[in-house]
């Protein structure tokens, strides 16, 4: 019996966007070959990929690596002051939060970090985190939480941990020669958190993050060219909260809110 | 057009009319579910195939999306001349043929929507009209695959391709609205 049109049509739809589908993985696996978030599609190994370094540092970039792995391993080029005493060395951290906060810069409070703003959302062992200042600070960083601990590194160094104790999370964030502390509360609030939108913009695969807090401050960096060995950071354009949307010189950057309470964006 | 049963002549009962509706409605189901599952366990990527001849793939989703739902118009009119449902319209012989082609036409329009939706942004939750707009985005296609599944049947009670269709219908115009409408009236209209 041959199948009717209408299983036919269904079939070229299917098809269709299978077709799509894979178009879409391969392109996007080739144009983010390091992409930390390869791990989770289907079509491509998650691998760790190590790019020759600029010859004046003679040093070793060494990529984020998978998700999966990226808290176990130590960053190659992490700067020498990875402070040893972390503050408030205590609990471990819960799944399913989100916590975001200004903060402040060299390690001591009180001392301005610029607008630098830096958001950690943690879902199941999943954890996200983000540090940026809205003009040349943007860092993204991937992994999970290993017994209780968050200690997750970045690219260039950057470094970020992480010491849970009653519904705040404090720690430190080493990125771009910068040593910023923070002491973020839980966020509870649907618009405060973290964005992140990737978009192809006039050709350039761009990075945005941005993070809002419960006040209505918010901070946000654009990466170009996210995955190459030389990122290029700019400040983000305005994100509207209401509606998860920026306008980038008339490019629409539809954003993603990472909320570990509700799961969206892992 | 449809390809012939090979059952037997069915007796005019309407509860074996309706069981024939349980396969197609559970295989719609389990197509909504799929899809639905997938757009929360793959990480949105951001970024999908990118069509050419477009600003950003907001816009050509917005422009697919809209091209579906006028094909979804052409179905409804279409489909209401071929019932008799318009008062001095007699349905000319090729009115099958163009609601065949328009539903293709817009069902193929929709998945490559569909599927950078699912890849690029995924299942999400964080507001309404995201929320809605994932439900329904998923929904279409289960309930797309039901009216089509129950297309070639025979002995269902008259009702239920009308009902199926505007369920259809009314899904991608709610899905039109909570996307291609919201995405122009918030950064206007261009490619």
């Amino acid at each position: 019996m041959k199948p009717s049109t209408p299983v036919i049509t269904l079939l070229a739809g299917a098809a269709l966007g299978v077709a799509v589908l894979v178009a879409s993985t391969l392109q996007t696996s080739s144009a983010a070959p390091v992409n930390p978030y390869a791990a989770t599609s289907p079509a491509s190994a998650g691998t760790t990929v190590t790019l020759p370094a600029p010859a004046s540092s003679g040093a070793v970039v060494t990529l984020p690596p998978p998700a999966s792995s990226a808290a176990t391993s130590t960053p190659t080029a992490s700067p020498s002051s990875i402070p040893t005493t972390a503050p408030a060395v205590s609990g471990t951290v819960p799944p399913d939060a989100d916590y975001a906060a200004q903060v402040s810069e060299g390690g001591e409070s009180g001392k301005g970090g610029e607008g630098a703003a830096v958001a950690v959302s943690v879902h199941g062992n999943k954890a996200v985190a983000y540090v940026c200042d809205g003009h040349k600070v943007g860092h993204w960083f991937n992994g999970t939480v290993k017994g209780g601990k968050l200690d997750l590194a970045g690219q260039d160094g950057a470094h970020i941990t992480l010491n849970y104790r009653s519904a705040k999370a404090a720690g430190y964030v080493m990125a771009d020669g910068h040593q910023y502390t923070f002491s973020a509360p839980t966020l509870h609030g649907h618009r405060s958190g973290l964005y992140e939108s990737v978009a192809m913009v006039h050709g350039v695969k761009v990075k945005f993050g941005w993070i809002v807090l419960p006040n209505g401050y918010q901070v946000g960096s654009a990466i170009a060219n996210p995955d190459s060995a030389n990122p290029q950071v700019t400040p983000a354009p305005p994100l509207d909260p209401a509606t998860g949307t920026a306008d980038d010189g008339g490019v629409a950057i539809i954003a993603t809110l990472i909320s570990g309470v509700s799961g969206s964006g892992f | 057009m449809t390809a012939q049963s090979d059952v037997s002549p069915v007796p005019d009962d309407t509860s074996l009319g309706i069981a024939k509706l349980i396969v197609p409605s559970l295989i719609g189901g389990l197509v909504a579910l799929t899809l639905g599952i997938y757009g929360r366990l793959h990480h949105p990527t951001g970024i999908a195939v990118s069509l050419a001849g477009f600003t950003s793939a907001g816009y050509a989703k917005s422009w697919l999306a809209t091209g579906a739902t006028i094909f979804a118009i052409v179905q409804v009119i279409s489909a209401l001349v071929m019932y008799g449902k318009i008062p001095r319209v007699s349905a000319p012989s090729w009115i099958g043929r163009a609601h065949r082609w328009s539903g293709r036409i817009a069902f193929l329009l929709a998945v490559p929507v569909a599927i950078n939706c699912l890849y690029g942004l995924g299942f999400q939750t964080y507001s309404t009209r995201v929320l809605i707009h994932s439900i329904l985005g998923c929904a279409f296609f289960g309930a797309f695959t039901v009216k089509m599944l129950i297309l070639p049947k025979r002995g269902v009670p008259g009702w239920v391709l009308p009902v199926a269709g505007a369920v259809v219908f009314l899904i991608l115009v709610a899905i039109w609205f909570s996307s291609a409408y919201w995405f122009f009236s918030t950064f206007g209209i261009h490619r």
